[in-house]
């Protein structure tokens, strides 16, 4: 690892891991460190969802404009993690009918291509919403994969030279001169930068605080929760006001039912009165929600500037601060914004650094994609998987199941934890989709602790962390689950819905 | 509660360990009852690369009969074929043969029986084509028993084996063909479990497998069976006959060769699919040959002289080994003949 660069970026989410693979492409010499895996703070906490920005459209209307332009670039440059499935905004029985027009209007006026079907017509597409919905607006909304995301970005920008490392938190910033001293890792190793990203998120004033910089952060807490397989085929959207328990979004094996907007803080879980509240809001436009077996549920902090103004009337757009007004020249501050603007926030932080560098390379990362992706299908259902998850598949690999809710093969699960980015089992999880399934990881957790060559205390940990999103949502068929799972642990001495220790 | 039969899973594995086809076809060429019927369907753009494990189960239901969430797991594989619609060479030759004669097999065979009366005897696809001697020998048995048994002049396909390979709209027309003639008879008997079970499903009236006639109208009390040299048989229990019609069925079965001076029942050492259901006898024959080898191989380590099996699908199936004589459980009752 280089002990001095042009800039440094802290936080290996999608937009410190964007600005990485900018910067990378530009030419520039630098170093991104996670203090955890990537993508495990907001981003890993996304609702999964490539906005078309109709969302935003009445409301919002910069950010509306600003997700319409991004998520076609996204669709492109990123289609290997992206299903494209679009979306329907659906009038509740009981809603505001003259939100209709107001909200058609709106799209339009922020280039977003939407139009009107029947009722009849978007009941046979989407066979589970209400039959009392009243109007039916598509919109060209699509799932996308934040983990598989925010990996692409770290390839690439490893491609293109840069150092990015995990596990590596940041444990001081000190200025030297015209240039920064960050020390990491518990101060074993220090890094001399002429530029620092601040990227973390919610940690961003925590981050800022090193340097004596006040950064104030509003942590509003989003709760979603994970349902069994595709209930949905297309983003259904409920037609309001944006509120709570508003879309469903189809993800992978799931189907993901969001969000909440309340006044949180980090390392918060989801409540009962969450996701009950969650499924009641849902049930207006999608009644067999309720019957649905809900697998588990997790919590995001979208960071969000403004105080003043809390929650959903809060901007989604964001802000590059330049520290240099608060006397620190060098620094910036990456803050709000969403998933599918990461590209965009990357490109507008890069070129202030850029210019900080005295440096002109332009950016060029809506020109291509973010990993080249294999278009050949495969007849072998585990390796199509394998190909849908990653963007590309390896032929003769142990196709030995090793988790049959989402399809990974042990020879999968040993490719990627023989990565030196992979130190446990969460971040093998992350990076194969093992133990995302709903069983929650009952069966496969045991392939995965043997590809990793942990041990039970290793699994242990994983075990009671999954908990915590199980537990809110302990209720129907995955109640029965988990009593299943619990003699099987059983066997290996562990409870698995004690608390970490 | 459950919604939908991906909700219902715990993931025992009970099911995969039981699939008999699981046992024979590796992982993952064959892909198992749960990750077909279960699994799968939550994943969207991957299923195209499902491909033949769908086709390959035999519907023996075995999977479903151990599953400790009484999931409908065979229904949901017939609903994954349904997806794919029918790809199968085996399955297109049976679609062209429904279109041309109403039959998934061309029909061949003349039956000595009379054309009206209040039992309709319902050969059967296979029955016609494969074993005839097990419909002549039901109807000269009922007859013999003074039933007033009849085969219609005209029957077309019960429709299971469209079923089976997910051809949806076929089935319905077949249905339609047969209603009236089947409407006007007081009782539809078979011998083969797959008719039993598929009729039953649109019947007014009663439709037996003809144990289930023999045992239940007929009454065993009127059933005097002539001895015949000792004969070691090894009796096999067709999966749709004990899991779509009842296992009192298999019960009548050995209770009836039980009464025969003569005949001894051998125990196989466990109890399994031939291979012949589920259409795979035409798509995948080997993979066919190979479960009925097992079974074959089970029942001449028992010490049996002949396998008798009551549905002309596994007699078809297991006759393909070649290495003992197998024989449809009424032909087997017929030659014997009944005493007076």
């Amino acid at each position: 690892m280089p002990s001095k660069v042009e800039v440094l970026v802290i936080g290996g989410g999608a937009t410190g891991t964007g600005i990485a693979r900018d910067l990378a492409m530009r030419g520039v010499d630098i170093v991104l460190v996670e203090a955890g895996d990537f993508a495990t703070g907001t981003t890993g906490a996304n609702h999964g969802m490539l906005h078309s920005g109709a969302r935003y459209a009445l409301t919002d209307p910069i950010s509306a404009k600003e997700c319409a332009a991004e998520s076609k670039i996204l669709k492109h440059i990123a289609h290997f993690c992206i299903e494209d499935t679009g979306g329907l905004f659906v009038l509740a029985k009981d809603d505001n009918e003259g939100y209709a027009d107001e909200f058609l209007n709106a799209c339009r006026l922020a280039n977003i291509d939407t139009h009107e079907i029947d009722v009849d017509k978007a009941l046979t597409l989407e066979p589970g919403l209400d039959s009392n919905i009243r109007a039916v607006v598509e919109v060209p909304d699509a799932s996308i994969d934040p983990f598989f995301l925010t990996l692409g970005n770290v390839e690439a920008a490893r491609f293109y030279g840069a150092t990015v490392l995990n596990h590596s938190p940041v444990c001081g910033i000190r200025s030297s001169g015209s240039r920064f001293e960050v020390t990491i890792n518990s101060g074993k190793k220090s890094i001399l930068a002429d530029v620092v990203v601040n990227a973390t998120g919610a940690w961003a004033g925590r981050t800022a605080a090193m340097l004596g910089i006040d950064v104030p952060i509003c942590m509003d807490k989003g709760t979603m929760v994970v349902f069994n397989g595709r209930l949905v085929n297309r983003l259904i959207n409920r037609m309001r006001p944006p509120s709570d328990g508003d879309i469903l979004v189809p993800h992978r094996t799931s189907t993901i039912l969001g969000t909440t907007s309340s006044p949180g803080s980090l390392g918060e879980v989801a409540s009962y009165s969450e996701v009950e509240s969650l499924i009641n809001e849902a049930a207006a436009i999608f009644p067999n929600i309720r019957t649905a077996r809900a697998i588990r549920s997790y919590t995001g902090i979208r960071p969000l500037l403004n105080c003043k103004e809390m929650g959903r009337s809060i901007t989604r757009s964001f802000q590059v601060i330049d520290h240099a007004y608060d006397g620190v020249d060098g620094m910036l501050s990456i803050i709000g914004g969403k998933l599918t603007t990461f590209r965009l926030m990357a490109e507008k932080a890069s070129d202030v650094i850029m210019k900080k560098l005295g440096r002109t390379a332009r950016c060029s990362t809506a020109n291509e994609e973010i990993i080249l992706s294999d278009d050949e299908a495969s007849d072998i259902f585990d390796v199509e998987a394998m190909r849908y998850r990653q963007g590309r598949k390896i032929n003769n690999l142990s196709l030995d199941m090793a988790c049959g809710c989402e399809a990974v093969s042990s020879g999968e699960l040993f490719i990627q934890a023989s990565s030196p980015d992979v130190v446990n089992i969460d971040d093998l999880m992350r990076r194969t989709r093992a133990g995302m399934g709903y069983c929650q990881a009952g069966l496969c957790v045991l392939n995965m602790a043997s590809a990793m060559g942990v041990g039970v205390s290793e699994l242990r940990h994983y075990m009671s962390e999954r908990w915590k999103g199980i537990e809110p949502v302990l209720y129907g068929e995955q109640l029965r689950q988990e009593a299943f799972k619990a003699h099987l642990m059983r066997v290996y001495g562990i409870d698995h819905t004690e608390p970490p220790q | 509660m459950m919604s939908r039969i991906e909700d219902g899973c715990i993931k025992c594995g009970t099911c995969q360990n039981a699939c008999p086809v699981f046992r024979i076809e590796n992982y993952p060429y064959f892909q198992g009852p749960r990750r077909i019927a279960v699994e799968a369907p939550r994943f969207s753009r991957e299923l195209t690369s499902l491909s033949d494990s769908p086709h390959m189960c035999t519907s023996c239901a075995l999977c479903e009969s151990v599953c400790p969430s009484r999931l409908p797991i065979t229904e949901a594989v017939l609903k994954m074929r349904t997806h794919y619609g029918i790809e199968s060479e085996g399955g297109r030759r049976m679609i062209s043969n429904i279109n041309q004669y109403g039959r998934t097999i061309a029909p061949t065979s003349k039956f000595t029986s009379p054309v009206s009366g209040s039992t309709l005897f319902f050969p059967g696809c296979i029955g016609d084509a494969r074993v005839p001697s097990a419909v002549q020998g039901a109807v000269d048995m009922l007859i013999a028993l003074g039933d007033q048994v009849y085969i219609p002049n005209e029957w077309y396909c019960c429709g299971s084996p469209l079923e089976k390979i997910g051809a949806k709209s076929e089935v319905d027309r077949l249905q339609e063909m047969n209603s009236a003639i089947l409407g006007t008879a007081e009782r539809i008997v078979t011998a083969c479990p797959g008719c039993t079970f598929q009729l039953q499903k649109n019947s007014n009236v009663d439709v037996l497998h003809v144990l289930e006639h023999l045992f239940e109208v007929i009454t065993p009390s009127r059933l005097r069976w002539r001895s015949t040299n000792p004969i070691n048989v090894a009796l096999h229990s067709p999966c749709h006959l004990v899991r779509s019609v009842g296992p009192h069925t298999m019960d009548y079965a050995r209770e009836i060769l039980g009464s025969i001076a003569g005949v001894r029942v051998i125990d196989m050492d466990d109890e399994g699919c031939c291979g012949g259901g589920g259409g795979v006898t035409s798509t995948f024959p080997e993979m066919a040959l190979k479960m009925a080898r097992l079974r074959v191989e089970s029942a001449i380590r028992a010490g049996a002289h002949m396998i008798l099996a009551p549905c002309p699908f596994c007699v078809v199936n297991l006759r393909r080994v070649g290495d003992l004589e197998v024989k449809d459980l009424t032909a087997f009752l017929t030659e014997l003949s009944l005493c007076r």
